[in-house]
């Protein structure tokens, strides 16, 4: 196993090697900070350029690219509340509260240090889990997927505790948005209103745009000012505090991780569930849940670990049986196709040394990249001064139109000014974003998989309680309401002391 | 603003818009067959439950301020903070601007609306020189030039009016 | 002669001889500007593939240097890619790839928005035939085992939506094989559902050879049935064998064609450069080195093949959608 990895090692710490893993790390980066943009984007760009190169050369680009994106997508989000990529949502909750702060740069070296750490525990996961990554893959099905969507929706849902009723309402309406466009278990198309564009539902990445970036755009236009409320605050120097406060929360860094390299490794759940995942349970674990929203620094480090932690496991059912985790993977897959690398259960078999060349350069260019980010951090939170009236005209010209570049779809950008207005809606009167992200995201999912499990079970509920992993998930599901009274009740015995021992009585 | 149970209309009106969405949802879903409505459609029914519950517990009555601290003890202690208070009409401005520059993307294309609204934009709304305005609006336009249509050779809608499907 | 009466006549020669270079570059000016390649998915899918691999080589066999850009414009089951090529101006500057039957199925079911039949075709990039296969650990062991199995109960087979070729493919398979079949729809793509039969959420899975070759390589899928005249994978019974040799019917086209009304000069440059790119050394190459099959045919052919999908087709429909 050892010589496998270093033969990787080897065949990536090549001069041309190492100058391909660094273009790909720039236009990454680049690409990660502009919305609609992003690594399916990029890889789509690089493709044509990878057609005479070796595979390792091929790798590294690759490799580079996907570990960089993430790093952009967290600096718009933070700066801007603009999500360069779709999991950085999850980072906008806290990174840009943190931002108006003047306390950009704390946020970006919190997310930089959160990137590399996270990235690591979920490369060393990969490593580990590959060989039984077959193995993995098959053990979970409809059924599973199914209860795993609805464990997503329930952790989301009680995760705004404290506006609880608010956060089911704006999760079902995401879960009715989910449900619009051509079903595929019965060939219906629902609730189009005969537009074509529809067919495939409400594009996410587009509503993602208008949610956040259109969103706070016009609520700066509104408020004025700058991003940063006042100008004399914006304090770059906090960038090392950042870097070590991820240290200093070690243990949400390693949640945001395990979690990132678990969902990661679910096909088609991708990286927005794992940063919101992270961030929801983050919340519910700390002390001080109210504090998130505000600017609260673990708020940026669950996500930010879980979305690098994705990268890492999304390649597992992608090389295993060539399921893409997502857009980024699907282009992914056609670079392997283009270079002969056929995923499938032989290329695990035959490849060996190329994919852990790959997962090498996956984490090189997630570590050189939180240190590029790091580099241009005085430049970049400038931006957070910029007045509202060039700021605001800017940021939503770009927005809009890298919603239109998603798929070329100019009524993309009908449904980012949608969602930006139900954005501003949502803010002004007080309705959490949270919930609505994880619903769109899963709603489509969620019933799909419980109708497949249906077929498979010819109608029969038992399908949930007879297989294993299932079971877990169902005890998983019924146990999580529960766990923030246990946790109440515990950190009430703690702190009360004797008076309590009495009371147990 | 007019109060009804002792909160300003305006505060029940989003609860009340997403109500009518969710019941016109609802009718949509009765007209397809059973097995493409069954999901749909419960979590319509529950909605319309949750909203109601919603609805209520913005009321200053004793049944709404109960809700509101069983549910939402957080947003309870938000409202009591102060937050700046915005008039309708400069709201709505804003949300005018946004939706003028996505009807300019759809009709006159990319390459001409988003000079224009960020010209419009910096100069009207912002208050800033002509020279600045026009600066602002071709740098944006000539990046998102250089990176879509040159970079990425993606055809930049030409807009309904003008050129496109 | 007065120098500037010389100047006047030199400058009404040289403009002359601009002029009539061109009107004659006007006349064989095919093509003078980038042409779009279009493509029904998203980039890297199955088709994204096989057009940026032969538009290079297409480029190399037109008259005059210009760039064959792959376009991306996924969505709606390819009917999006359909419309927008449907759509544009006949003058050879877009052309795209279909699957045929699949975008078919989609204007059979009305409302599309096109008329295939109305498309200038050019020709053919390949053709993938369908096979039926089981998950290594199955009991199953041929088609009569299925069979015998449909007896006691509806075999289930794991399959995308309605919208989907595959699902089409496996109704009619089944049908045609006397086994009574119940689909598990919903999965996403050709890997999804393979695995799902691989995983046991159904009992078999019927798509294309090459998916399944893949899958079966790695001793996780065995591959029973060929649905070719004479098998090309061994140890699977062929249609033949089978006694079906309708069966063969059920196949995969990747066709390319042009908007209607295409004129004729332009569709045999078009054509003859993809021709001629499909029997390039470096396509060659690719197609070996991606276990893809090049396969192509003519315009005239192209258009027969599509005619006769159509047929066979048309044939089904009432068993295919009983409720329209």
């Amino acid at each position: 196993m050892l010589d496998v990895w270093l033969s990787g090692l080897q065949g990536i710490l090549q001069v041309r090697e190492l100058l391909f893993l660094a273009l790909g790390m720039v236009i990454g980066l680049l690409f990660g900070a502009i919305p609609g943009l992003g690594g399916s984007t990029a890889l789509a760009l690089l493709m044509p350029f990878t057609y005479g190169l070796e595979s390792f050369a091929a790798l590294a680009l690759s490799g580079g690219v996907m570990g960089a994106v993430p790093m952009g997508g967290s600096i718009s989000a933070i700066l801007l509340n603009a999500p360069g990529t779709a999991p950085s949502a999850a980072t906008c909750l806290d990174g840009y509260p943190l931002a108006r702060q003047g306390k950009a740069g704390l946020a970006i070296g919190a997310a930089a240090s959160a990137n590399s750490v996270g990235g690591i525990i979920g490369t060393v996961t990969v490593l580990a889990v590959l060989p039984i990554a077959k193995r993995l893959v098959l053990l979970f099905g409809p059924p599973e997927f199914f209860l795993l969507a609805v464990l997503g929706l329930v952790v989301v849902a009680t995760t705004s505790r404290g506006k609880l009723l608010r956060g089911l309402i704006t999760g079902g309406f995401g879960l009715m948005v989910a449900f619009i466009g051509y079903d595929d278990i019965t060939g219906d198309v629902r609730f189009t209103l005969g537009i074509p564009y529809l067919w495939d539902g409400v594009h996410l990445v587009p509503a993602l745009i208008g949610l956040f970036a259109v969103a706070e755009m016009i609520d700066l236009s509104i408020r004025g000012g700058s991003v940063a409320r006042e100008a004399g605050n914006v304090r770059i120097t906090r960038t090392l505090s950042g870097v070590l406060a991820t240290f200093r929360h070690w243990r949400t860094v390693l949640r945001g991780s395990i979690i990132g390299t678990v969902v990661g490794a679910i096909p088609g759940v991708g990286g927005v569930v794992a940063s919101f995942l992270s961030y929801s349970l983050t919340v519910q674990a700390s002390r001080d849940p109210e504090s998130f929203g505000k600017g609260n620094i673990e708020g940026v480090i669950a996500p930010e670990a879980a979305i690098n932690a994705k990268d890492g496991s999304a390649l597992i059912p992608t090389l295993a049986f060539g399921i893409p985790g997502g857009a980024e993977m699907a282009v992914f897959l056609g670079i392997l196709v283009l270079h002969g690398m056929q995923p499938g259960p032989m290329m695990l078999i035959q490849h060996q040394p190329e994919i852990y060349g790959l997962i090498w350069a996956l984490t090189a260019a997630c570590i050189l990249a939180s240190f590029i980010g790091l580099l241009f951090v005085r430049p970049l939170a400038l931006v957070t001064l910029v007045p509202a009236e060039i700021l605001v005209p800017v940021i939503t010209c770009i927005a809009l139109v890298g919603s239109f570049a998603v798929d070329a779809s100019i009524e993309n950008t009908v449904v980012t000014a949608v969602f930006g207005v139900l954005g501003y809606i949502m803010i002004r009167f007080d309705y959490p974003r949270l919930t609505i992200v994880i619903a769109l995201v899963l709603g489509a999912t969620a019933e799909r998989n419980f109708h497949q499990a249906m077929l498979m079970a010819d109608g029969s509920w038992s399908i949930f309680v007879t297989r294993t992993i299932s079971l877990i998930l169902l005890a998983g599901i019924a146990a999580l309401p529960c766990l923030p009274i246990l946790r109440a009740r515990l950190r009430r015995g703690r702190g009360s002391g004797p008076v309590s021992a009495g009371d147990q009585r | 603003m007019r109060r009804a149970f002792g909160t300003p209309i305006g505060d029940y009106l989003p609860a009340f818009g997403l109500a009518l969405v969710t019941a016109l949802y609802l009718a949509a879903a009765y007209r397809y067959p059973p097995d493409a409505r069954e999901i749909p459609a419960d979590v319509a029914w529950t909605m319309l439950g949750l909203i109601a519950l919603d609805l209520v517990s913005r009321t200053h009555t004793g049944l709404g301020r109960a809700l509101m601290r069983w549910f939402n003890p957080a947003a309870d202690r938000e409202d009591a903070e102060a937050k700046p208070h915005y008039t309708a009409g400069r709201q709505i401005i804003a949300v005018l601007w946004l939706m003028g520059f996505a009807a300019a993307l759809n009709l006159i294309g990319i390459l001409y609306a988003v000079p224009l609204y960020v010209l419009a934009f910096t100069r009207l709304r912002g208050g800033r020189t002509w020279r600045a305005s026009i600066a602002v609006a071709c740098g944006t336009t000539l990046f998102l030039w250089l990176l879509f249509a040159f970079l990425l050779r993606l055809e930049l809608y030409p807009g309904a009016l003008i050129g496109g499907r | 002669m007065r120098p500037s009466t010389r100047r006047v006549l030199i400058a009404a020669g040289v403009a002359a001889i601009a002029m009539l270079a061109g009107v004659a570059h006007a006349a064989t000016g095919f093509p003078a500007k980038d042409i779009a390649f279009i493509i029904p998915d998203g980039p890297g899918g199955g088709f994204d593939l096989d057009v940026r691999a032969i538009a290079p080589a297409m480029e190399k066999y037109l008259p005059s240097k210009v760039n064959i850009v792959p376009t991306n414009v996924p969505g709606a089951a390819g009917t999006r890619a359909a419309i927008e090529i449907y759509r544009a101006k006949p003058d050879g500057y877009t052309i795209g790839i279909f699957n045929i039957p699949g975008i078919y199925l989609q204007q059979q079911r009305g409302g599309a928005g096109f008329d295939l039949t109305r498309l200038s075709w050019l020709g053919r990039v390949g053709i993938d035939n369908y096979g039926l296969a089981v998950g290594e650990s199955s009991p199953i062991r041929s088609v009569a085992d299925l069979q015998a199995l449909s007896q006691t109960r509806p075999v289930k087979f794991t399959s995308t939506g309605p919208a989907g070729t595959a699902y089409n493919a496996t109704l009619i398979a089944a049908n045609l094989l006397d086994i009574k079949a119940q689909l598990i729809t919903g999965y996403r793509g050709s890997s999804d559902y393979v695995v799902g039969a691989i995983r046991g959420d159904g009992d078999a899975v019927i798509t294309v050879i090459p998916t399944l070759r893949r899958m079966a390589e790695g001793k996780t899928l065995r591959i029973i049935a060929d649905f070719e005249e004479r098998a090309s994978v061994s140890g699977a019974e062929d249609a033949v064998a089978l006694g079906k040799p309708e069966l063969a019917q059920i196949v995969l086209d990747r066709l390319i064609a042009a908007p209607p009304g295409l004129p004729e000069e332009i569709r045999a440059i078009l054509a003859g450069a993809l021709v001629r790119a499909l029997a390039d050394s470096q396509v060659i190459a690719w197609a070996k080195e991606t276990d893809s099959t090049i396969s192509p045919e003519s315009s005239d052919q192209a258009a027969a093949t599509l005619r006769s999908q159509i047929e066979f087709y048309d044939k089904w429909k009432p068993f295919l959608n009983p409720k329209r």
